[in-house]
């Protein structure tokens, strides 16, 4: 059995690696009871980081991306609760592709004035807003021009080919693997994908198989789900630990690393 | 990294999986070989298993009976058989019935509330007849898979169902509804102590019922083959707030306990 496979059945996480969960919400929810303020989000974030052997998270935002709400609401209780644990959450800020193009640059400038590097879109729920629509064809020149990532919940398949394609400067990250998108995270170099689905059975193995396990990146849609959802699913995985340890936490360290925003703990615990 | 603090082996909890579907249909395929391979890998000892056709093509006790086939002779797997009620009212041919299904050594039943409404006037004779034997009844949403949940007009015959047999288990199966399940069923939770919840819907409901209700109220399940169960099985191993008795009660022994009852 494999060893970090070991660790993980007998309770004591995943020592001497490291694990950033790609894909995870801080904010409160329409339909869950997830944390209802900063000083919950801070506390009860790190216990279950803590419980789950997790060094640290990407966080998305949370209710204040649905169309009807103000996200920049979200993007303020997003960044009080990273600003609090530096060490262990990297902030993705949304924008809701729906406002005004005046709108939508003015609060990239205030966010990455703030420090923040990553992108996080859910158009497919706002309107269903294209992917390759004008506002978003504006912040991706945006990210490419400010060394950006970009986290989608979904693009089509033929969308995430295009955009790739134009912006090779921006990592694209997929926020749901499925077989779909195969081909374009074969093909481009820029593209990868969260390994959170609720998926059928085998669905993830497979994808390792057909894509490489370097394109996939430890996801959870935590706190709305227990972390172990995506941890589950790798460490179980016919694969050998060291390709686990790169979708765990070392492929998504690289890219945060790329844009500025790992963890300098992050890098002297681990010696990236 | 390591947990803050070591929780206890998967494996000393002896997962029993209450929710898996064998199938033989596209695209998911699921052989007795398959599942068994599958429950090693995952450290799962036991599952209550259903047949696919019994689920979504009548007269389930065609599926039923294969079922009874394929798990001849394998010991930590048990049959669950999908019913519904007879078309005879009255309560002899639903005696019948549950009768034939606890002859035939299957203590669990499913019921197939995709396609046979849960109205309370229909259900009732069956209903008694399983209540007079303690069967734990696993409540079935979904269409081709085992996914589902209810709408409005089914959680409020459940609610009268539940209050009508209140020594009926009655288990929401696999709920899943997207962005959330229906709200009318931790309000049912928490009005009937004969209603539970499986953790194959994933969320956080398990654990919020769990906390405020009793872990005794929780069943762990996969939904294999429609969900894989790496998503599944590590989440109560892994929670706080729990100590080890409560998690073993939700990994298996609540199932155990339930199907013990059975008279």
């Amino acid at each position: 059995m494999s060893r970090l496979l070991k660790d993980w059945i007998a309770g004591r996480g995943l020592p001497d690696t490291l694990v950033i969960d790609g894909h995870i919400h801080i904010g409160e929810w329409p339909h869950n009871t997830t944390f209802h303020s900063v000083d919950q989000a801070v506390a009860e974030s790190v216990e279950y980081m803590d419980a789950n052997g997790v060094d640290a998270c990407c966080a998305l935002s949370g209710g204040y991306m649905w169309t009807g709400t103000d996200y920049r609401l979200g993007n303020d209780f997003l960044l009080a609760v990273c600003q609090r644990l530096p060490d262990r959450m990297i902030g993705f800020l949304h924008i809701n592709p729906t406002d005004t193009r005046d709108h939508i640059v003015a609060e990239l400038d205030r966010m990455y004035g703030l420090g923040l590097r990553c992108i996080k879109l859910l158009n497919g729920y706002q309107n269903n807003y294209p992917g390759d629509g004008p506002n978003l064809m504006t912040l991706y020149e945006y990210a490419a021009k400010h060394r950006m990532l970009v986290f989608n919940h979904e693009w089509t398949p033929g969308v995430l080919a295009q955009i790739s394609s134009q912006f090779p400067e921006i990592d694209f990250i997929c926020g749901h693997y499925h077989a779909s998108y195969d081909p374009v995270m074969r093909t481009r170099p820029n593209v990868y994908a969260s390994t959170w689905a609720y998926g059928e059975m085998g669905q993830l193995d497979r994808g390792f198989a057909n894509v490489g396990v370097g394109k996939f990146l430890l996801g959870s849609d935590g706190f709305l789900n227990p972390l172990s959802v995506g941890i589950g699913s790798v460490v179980f995985a016919p694969i050998s630990d060291e390709d686990k340890r790169l979708i765990l936490g070392l492929t998504q360290a690289r890219l945060l690393d790329k844009v500025g925003v790992l963890p300098r703990a992050l890098k002297e615990r681990y010696g990236i | 990294m390591q947990s803050i603090r070591t929780m206890p082996d998967l494996r000393t909890f002896k997962p029993f999986d209450s929710c898996v579907t064998l199938a033989s249909a596209s695209p998911w395929h699921l052989a007795v070989e398959d599942l068994l391979e599958s429950m090693d890998r995952y450290q799962i000892a036991e599952a209550l298993v259903i047949e696919q056709h019994a689920r979504v093509i009548p007269p389930c006790e065609h599926g039923n009976r294969r079922l009874l086939e394929a798990l001849r002779g394998k010991q930590r797997l048990h049959p669950v058989w999908v019913i519904a009620p007879p078309l005879a009212p009255g309560p002899a041919a639903s005696r019948r019935l549950v009768e034939d299904m606890l002859a035939a050594g299957v203590r669990a039943a499913r019921f197939p509330l995709n396609r046979t409404p849960p109205l309370p006037w229909m259900w009732q004779d069956l209903c008694r007849e399983l209540e007079a034997h303690r069967v734990p009844c696993f409540l079935d949403f979904g269409g081709a898979t085992t996914t589902g949940c209810p709408n409005d007009a089914t959680m409020n015959d459940l609610h009268g169902l539940a209050l009508q047999h209140p020594d009926l288990p009655l288990v929401f199966s696999h709920v899943m509804g997207g962005l959330g399940i229906h709200p009318g069923i931790l309000h049912l939770l928490r009005r009937t102590p004969n209603t539970y919840l499986d953790t194959a819907g994933i969320l956080e409901y398990w654990r919020e019922t769990a906390r405020d209700l009793g872990a005794e109220r929780v069943l762990f399940a996969t939904g294999t083959p429609f969900t894989d169960a790496g998503v599944l099985i590590s989440n109560i191993q892994y929670t706080q707030g729990f100590d080890e008795t409560a998690k073993r009660n939700m990994y298996g022994d609540n199932l155990r306990r339930l199907l013990g009852n059975v008279k």
